[in-house]
């Protein structure tokens, strides 16, 4: 179950930074199973696929 | 997670099959196993680790394995669990078997392999590996430290030394560790992406000289990390090393505690000994009165004989007398010529009076015994009373002393058992395998001093590095010059360079909150607890994550030269506080609670773990329910084992009891 203190914290670190919120979550939530791919090796490769397609979205709306 | 069975099968003393159950009657239930020392309590606490963990070692494995089933031809030791997580019901069972007939070498025994069935079927892909998995996931080794503990060893928590255990319990509990992960990853990646793009380039020689140094940089950090990595698994080796040293050490420790626990006993047995002997002794002057003994019935018999007969006597002399009173009588009316009516008496009744007096004389005279005959009877009586009396008394002092050389009998052979037993658990310990020990732990603790230092220096190179990479990507950017691929690229970058610095902040921020979360639950403990409840105001765990105690009167105690039994108070404290804000929920399983606690402390402790709204286990002896502990225990228990250990066999098994 979220924390609502831990999750106070992530949304005004992201905030702070610039990061986005899913994509902050979803990073860790990769790390967080990593014991799932202790046997697949495809870690980085997630996290590769993840930011390009973070920073695709992001440059989209970023306005020229 | 919750514990609904747990069964033992050959697992150190435990011989066969001994199965415990744990009903779901209410939140915060409380078990109760105990037992003297050495009957296995320790062992059940290490029969849960082995089964969710598995053994480090196969000497391990071999030491585990029950002495008896060893010499058996068909061998099988297993643990089992089973429990509920998440609604859903899990069996685990941990196995070795015996590759030969009997065991009598760790290489004897299969390493253990893992099963685990979920609401009744096996986990999908449910070999070993996927199983251990899933079992760290739902309760992470390194956390397991936090919920199955020994209470005479959480002390070091509370000392200097171990910030850094302290530190990282804390992050691994709380799940910090998957966002240090993801930093190093977010790093990472960043020089992956930055390569690419870089390739991608279109380059000026200005450009391209700022990127072969970059290059050159990303070379040197990847060997700064490959360096880092080694490091980091040179420390995991000679962790396990100085671990196992150190289990070993308190092993010979224990062993030794078990040596002085013999001599006592051979020190007892040796002065019942020397009693039994007395009373030996003492049976052997008595048996010089056996005859007696054998002798009482016919004294008895002739006893009473004699009595009789003296009685008989009595009766007789009694009867004469009245006899002779009444010749006398006769008599004296006969002289007398006068009736006792007054009337004068006729030559008739005088003659018949006369008759009478006369046959009565002859009456009297026939009934007399002699006076020296009734001397005689009554002193022949007495020494027959006395003769009865010290036969009597013989074969009673004969009887005394026979019970008491049973009962010594049964004292010595009690205590000898016991030496043979705790003989039996004891390996050949000399103070050479203790020093030789000692020389190979105070090794590796610098070994590892120094590869931590090591470490520390490379993690520094690595970011200074890197940075310096960072600042060269600036300049690189600033040429301009990407477009198309590089310039998507950079956008990674740039993203992976916020994300960065996010998991940064996030890690600080949040390890500051729940740090002030924990500690506020600590306190609530430690003041639950403390025997020192107006001296000490309160306990804090500081931002290095050193604990502390507030005094009352301001100031701060040095918490290594607290005593140990305070050390363990706070430890627990922030055990308890660490527990209530952890990602994993475990029952609670802890060895000795009470340890080097005292008689304030104890029902204090036993109070605060009462209230616990968690499964909790406690393995204890006679010893830590003293001191009003078990009145306070007892309201909680939902249900009371007791370890049942038979002598001969050398062998426990589980017996629950109401108490």
């Amino acid at each position: 179950m979220a924390d609502p203190v831990i999750e106070q914290i992530k949304a005004e670190i992201c905030e702070e930074f610039e990061v986005p919120l899913t994509f902050f979550n979803k990073f860790i939530e990769l790390e967080d199973e990593k014991v799932h791919y202790t046997r697949r090796h495809g870690l980085i490769e997630d996290l590769r696929k993840l930011v390009a397609q973070t920073a695709r979205v992001e440059r989209q709306v970023e306005p020229e | 997670m919750r514990l609904t069975q747990l069964e033992l099968n050959n697992f150190r003393p435990y011989y066969g099959r001994v199965t415990l159950d744990f009903p779901d009657v209410r939140a915060g239930e409380l078990f109760l196993v105990h037992g003297k020392n050495g009957f296995g309590k320790t062992s059940m606490f290490s029969a849960v680790q082995w089964a969710l963990y598995g053994e480090g070692t196969r000497r391990e494995l071999y030491d585990h394995a029950n002495n008896r089933a060893k010499g058996e031809a068909e061998f099988e030791m297993s643990v089992s669990l089973a429990f509920t997580h998440d609604d859903r019901e899990y069996r685990l069972t941990r196995t070795a078997k015996a590759n030969r007939d009997a065991v009598e070498a760790p290489e004897h025994l299969t390493r253990s392999s893992l099963t685990l069935y979920r609401d009744g079927a096996p986990l999908p892909g449910g070999e070993h590996e996927v199983a251990q998995e899933r079992i760290e996931t739902i309760i992470p080794r390194d956390a397991s430290q936090f919920f199955f503990f020994d209470g005479e060893k959480i002390g070091k928590y509370s000392s200097s030394e171990h910030t850094d255990d302290t530190r990282s319990a804390i992050e691994l509990v709380l799940g910090l560790r998957a966002v240090q992960n993801a930093r190093t990853d977010a790093s990472n990646l960043k020089s992956q992406v930055r390569r690419t793009r870089n390739a991608a380039m279109k380059k000026n020689e200005e450009q391209a000289n700022l990127i072969s140094k970059q290059e050159l940089l990303e070379q040197e950090i990847e060997g700064l990390q490959r360096a880092f990595v080694e490091a980091e698994k040179a420390l995991d080796e000679l962790d396990t090393k100085r671990q196992g040293y150190r289990s070993q050490l308190e092993e010979l420790s224990e062993v030794q505690e078990l040596a002085r626990e013999r001599q006592r006993l051979e020190q007892d047995a040796a002065s019942v000994k020397e009693e039994r002997d007395a009373v030996i002794e003492t049976l052997k002057k008595e048996s010089r009165g056996l005859y007696l003994r054998v002798l009482a019935p016919l004294v008895i018999q002739a006893h009473d004989q004699c009595a009789a007969e003296y009685e008989a006597l009595r009766e007789r002399e009694t009867t004469r007398r009245l006899d002779e009173a009444v010749s006398t009588f006769l008599e004296k009316l006969a002289s007398e010529e006068v009736c006792v009516c007054g009337q004068p008496l006729g030559e008739h009744e005088r003659s018949t009076i006369l008759s009478h007096a006369r046959s009565q004389v002859v009456e009297v005279v026939a009934e007399m015994t002699s006076a020296e005959t009734v001397t005689e009877v009554a002193s022949r009586l007495e020494l027959l009373r006395r003769a009865r009396l010290t036969a009597e008394r013989a074969a009673q002092r004969f009887e005394e002393f026979a019970v008491k050389k049973i009962d010594m009998d049964e004292k010595l052979s009690g205590l000898e058992s016991r030496v043979a037993s705790l003989t039996s658990q004891m390996n050949s310990v000399d103070a050479d395998s203790v020093n030789s020990l000692r020389d190979l732990l105070e090794r590796a603790e610098s070994e590892y001093q120094l590869t931590q230092k090591e470490r520390l220096a490379l993690d520094v190179q690595i970011e200074h590095k890197k940075s310096e990479a960072d600042s060269l990507d600036k300049q690189i950017r600033k040429l301009g010059g990407a477009t198309g691929t590089a310039a998507a690229l950079e956008a990674q970058i740039d993203l992976l360079e916020k994300t960065e610095r996010a998991f940064d902040a996030f890690l600080l921020r949040a390890a500051k909150a729940r740090r002030t979360q924990i500690e506020e639950q600590a306190n609530h403990f430690f003041k639950q607890i403390t025997n020192k409840a107006t001296g000490y105001d309160s306990m804090f765990i500081a931002d290095d994550f050193t604990f502390g105690i507030n005094a009352a009167d301001g100031t701060r105690p040095n918490m290594d030269q607290i005593s140990e039994g305070e050390k363990q108070v706070v430890a627990f404290s922030f055990i308890m506080g660490l527990n209530r804000y952890t990602r994993s929920s475990a029952p609670l399983i802890i060895d000795t609670p009470m340890g080097r606690l005292d008689e304030e402390h104890r029902p204090n402790l036993a109070s605060a773990i009462a209230a616990l709204e968690q499964q909790v286990f406690l393995f204890v002896t006679e010893t830590d329910l003293a001191f009003g502990v078990e009145p306070i225990l007892r309201e909680a228990v939902e249900k009371d084992f007791a370890i049942v250990h038979d002598q001969s066999t050398l062998s426990s098994t589980i017996k629950e009891v109401s108490r």
